[in-house]
Formats: C-alpha cells, structure tokens, sequence
C-alpha cells in the first residue's frame, strides 16, 4: 500500500500539479534505472526505458491502484517495458526452455567453494539466467520486494514467484558449481 | 541467508545514472502536456471552422439549387438524348431539386446505356475482324 505521504503527492499531480510528480522521480529514478540496468545490462537502454517508465506512469495515474505502492506499479511497467525492448532485440529465453534441464537435486555450496567466486562469476551467472528468473531475483534480492509486490509486478500468482526464485536459485548452484568442479 | 542469498545480494551492479534524468523526464512530461494544450487551441478551433463550413454548404444548397434552375442554368447544360425528361424550371423548392436530380440520375442511365452499345459494337467488331489460323 502506498504511503500517506506519497498517496498526497500522487493526488496533486492528478488535480494538475505536473511539478509534483517531480518528488517521485527524485525517491525512484535511481533504483529503476539499476534496476532496469541489471535486467537489460545496457546503461542507455536502462535510462531510457525507465524515462519511458516514468512518463507512461504520469499518462496513466488516473488508473494507478491506491491498494499497492507507487514503485510496485512503476515496476510493472517499467518491466513491461523493458521485456518489450528485449523481445525486439530477441535476448530472451523462455523459463519453460530451461526448466527441463535442472536437475531435482543439487547439493548447496561449501563454505570453502563459495569463497572463491567472485561477485563477477555470480553475476555472470545471474545474465545467463531466462529473463523471469533474473527478474524474481533482482527485484527480491537488490530492489528489497516482497513476494506479494513481486507476484503483482510480474503478474503471477506467489506460488510461482517463490517457485521462480527456487528454480533460479538451484539454476546459480548448478551454474557456479559447474564453474568449480 | 545461506552464502548463496549474500553472493547474489553483492552481485548487483551498480552505476551513477545521469545527472540530468529528472529534469529531461520532467521536460519531456511537461512537453507533452504543453503539446496537449496546443492540441486544444488548434484542434478545437479547426474543427469548428470544419462544422461552420458544413452547415453553410448545407444551408446554401438548396438556395443555390433554387436560384440555378429560376435562371435556368446548372446541371442542365450538357445535351444527352435523355436531356428532354425534365431540366426545364418548374415549381420551386424541393419540386426543382428534385426534378434536377432525377434528370440526372436520366442522363447517367442514357450514358451507362451509350456506353454498353459502344463496348457490344466494339466486341462484334472484333469478332469479325478474328481470322482463323488453320
């Protein structure tokens, strides 16, 4: 749910108050831009699809849902936006693909095996991933959503995002283990 | 968190966006606004103008309709065989619009009709030109 303070400031913008709308890409732009960076890791197509992000939101507040926050809704369509860019540029890979693939069972990291990667082979590992679990795992790890806006920003039901975030995570495991072993 | 979760909560790039993104967004925002109002005062007008030019050709018509067939001018000036029906101004009003028009609904059939016998005499032409081969 949207806090009070913002609610206010989303309700000027409404009756008119264009400039308002201002506070709001000041509190967001940041972390949609990254955000959207880590989706499409293309720093002009990030900033460009999060301008188009904020300014589809401003055209569309009249339908903005009070019952979720306003970045829940940024989110979504920011996100809408950016699978619409890549879908052009054809860089995804379907969920369904890949989920064959895993194995049931992986046995979890050592202390020891995890020590040696570095944050460059995780996230190389992340960009490998189908763009749904990239997706569950930016917003929930590095944009701090809970299950519940997730499942309302990529438009699943919670049973499938916790499933997403499993599968990715089991898809990284196998991935970075690969890399040791 | 097991070391996966922290692994993956390190891994998220970062970068400095640019400076200017809020006030690019907000220009664009508000040019788009600006361009609506420009909309308002151009479309609105143009199409005012559009409906007030309308109703005085509507208006006008049958006025100009009564006055050509009082003077006896307009549609009846070109000579087809079917010209006899009824161009000659009779009545006023709606009586003379209408006979106008069915004198031309007349001609167009005459000439539809001139045209069928032009294109029937030029097939039998053809066909009597046609010289068997063998």
């Amino acid at each position: 749910m949207s806090n009070p303070q913002e609610l206010a400031i989303i309700r000027e913008v409404r009756d008119g108050q264009v400039e308002q709308y201002r506070f709001l890409m000041e509190r967001y732009h940041r972390g949609l831009i990254l955000h959207l960076f880590n989706l499409v890791h293309d720093e002009a197509l990030a900033e460009d699809v999060a301008q188009d992000a904020f300014i589809r939101a401003y055209e569309k507040l009249s339908l903005y849902n009070e019952d979720f926050s306003f970045s829940t809704w940024l989110y979504k369509i920011a996100d809408n936006l950016a699978f619409q860019h890549m879908k052009r540029s054809k860089v995804t890979q379907n969920i369904e693909e890949i989920e064959e693939l895993l194995p049931d069972d992986r046995p979890s990291l050592s202390e020891e095996t995890d020590k040696l990667f570095m944050q460059e082979a995780v996230r190389d590992a992340i960009a490998a991933l189908p763009v749904g679990y990239r997706q569950v795992i930016s917003l929930y790890y590095w944009d701090d959503f809970n299950y519940e806006e997730i499942a309302e920003i990529m438009e699943r039901p919670v049973g499938t995002i916790l499933t997403w975030l499993h599968r990715a995570k089991q898809e990284l495991r196998k991935e970075l283990y690969g890399q040791v072993g | 968190m097991d070391k996966l979760d922290k692994s993956i909560k390190n891994a998220k790039q970062t970068y400095e966006p640019r400076e200017d993104f809020v006030a690019v967004t907000m220009q664009r925002i508000t040019g788009t606004k600006r361009k609506s109002r420009l909309g308002l005062k151009f479309w609105v007008p143009m199409l005012a103008g559009s409906l007030a030019v309308l109703i005085l050709v509507f208006t006008a018509l049958p006025n100009s309709g009564r006055n050509s067939s009082k003077s006896g001018g307009g549609v009846s000036q070109t000579s087809t065989p079917s010209q006899t029906a009824s161009t000659t101004p009779s009545g006023t009003g709606n009586t003379d619009l209408t006979n106008d028009l069915n004198a031309i609904d007349g001609q167009m059939n005459q000439e539809k009709s001139d045209q069928n016998n032009a294109n029937s005499a030029l097939n039998d032409s053809s066909q009597e030109i046609t010289v068997p081969t063998d």
